[in-house]
């Protein structure tokens, strides 16, 4: 074979072997299913809600500063225990406070009378 | 939904990548016919091994259509030459980690054939041999040789697959095909190329 032949069957054994590596449908369908995941996540990802940023208001806040909703929880029970033994045994509450409530109740008074402002008006 | 679907024969790569990224699962179909067997055919020269260079071609395949929502069609690159540099270096990395490191281009001369060449050539296969060749070569020899000399690319386009200046891919690819000519020309005879 002349040097010249010899180059040329070369050149013939490297253009064989581009066809030389066949893909195998397993190979395609392994690449295949690689592709639709990807455009899978893809599509759930752009349809995923985006959350609107989480205000914190003053209510927010002020659970914050009470301990969260076991200490707001504390406070409101408390508050209407106070409120429900007030209506339902006023006098036991007078009692445990030593009188010193009905004191101000009754000698001092929460509220001024509104009769009391007028009389004041007028003398002025 | 109007209109008739696409015609994926006349649509360029870059175009289908487009396609791909908006879920169209006719473009992966495409790109795979088309890519695929390019990136095997690269791996499994390089690297001489069916079965690696399977796993290369899906991995490369897999970071294509990862990259496609990004993809730009204006950009430098085909997919094809992106495709063909994610494998030069995923193939450099499995040689490396296989202990197969590159040789300089100063040890740029082919060794001396090993005997699973012997064996292979002695069975009269010449695919196996030019595989054997191939393997004696320096690695980015190889690339250089497979990308230009069976794969068919532009020296440019390697130029740019392989990070590489044109001038030293011509010289690459030149020095290479004389490596694997040398290589096989002593088995000229079980090569079937004596007469």
């Amino acid at each position: 074979m002349k040097p010249e032949q010899y180059d040329d069957a070369i050149d013939q054994l490297l253009h064989n072997a581009r066809d030389a590596t066949p893909v195998t449908t397993m190979l395609a369908a392994r690449v295949l299913a690689d592709a639709a995941r990807v455009q899978a996540d893809a599509a759930a990802h752009a349809q995923a809600p985006t959350r609107a940023p989480r205000r914190f208001g003053w209510w927010s806040e002020m659970r914050v500063a009470l301990g969260g909703w076991p200490g707001l929880s504390g406070v409101t029970l408390a508050a209407f225990a106070g409120l429900a033994l007030g209506i339902v045994a006023p006098d036991l509450v007078d009692g445990l406070s030593g009188g010193q409530i009905g004191i101000w109740t009754g000698d001092l008074g929460s509220l001024p009378e509104i009769g009391l402002l007028w009389e004041e008006a007028s003398d002025v | 939904m109007s209109g008739d679907p696409p015609t994926y024969d006349t649509l360029s790569d870059g175009a289908l990548m487009v396609l791909f990224a908006n879920g169209d699962p006719g473009a992966a179909r495409v790109l795979t016919a088309r890519l695929l067997p390019r990136a095997l055919g690269h791996a499994a020269r390089v690297l001489g091994d069916r079965a690696e260079a399977e796993d290369i071609a899906q991995e490369a395949m897999l970071r294509l259509w990862r990259a496609a929502a990004e993809w730009r069609q204006d950009g430098p690159a085909t997919p094809a030459t992106w495709l063909y540099r994610v494998v030069a270096n995923l193939c450099t990395d499995r040689l490396r980690k296989a202990g197969q490191s590159t040789l300089t281009d100063e040890a740029d001369r082919y060794r001396d054939t090993r005997p699973s060449v012997e064996v292979q050539m002695i069975a009269g296969d010449r695919m196996a041999a030019l595989d054997a060749a191939l393997a004696c070569l320096p690695e980015r020899q190889r690339q250089a040789v497979v990308l230009r000399h069976i794969e068919g690319l532009s020296n440019p386009e390697i130029a740019m697959i392989l990070d590489l200046g044109v001038e030293a891919v011509e010289s690459l690819t030149a020095r290479g095909k004389r490596a694997l000519a040398a290589a096989l020309a002593t088995k000229k005879e079980a090569l079937g190329y004596e007469t």
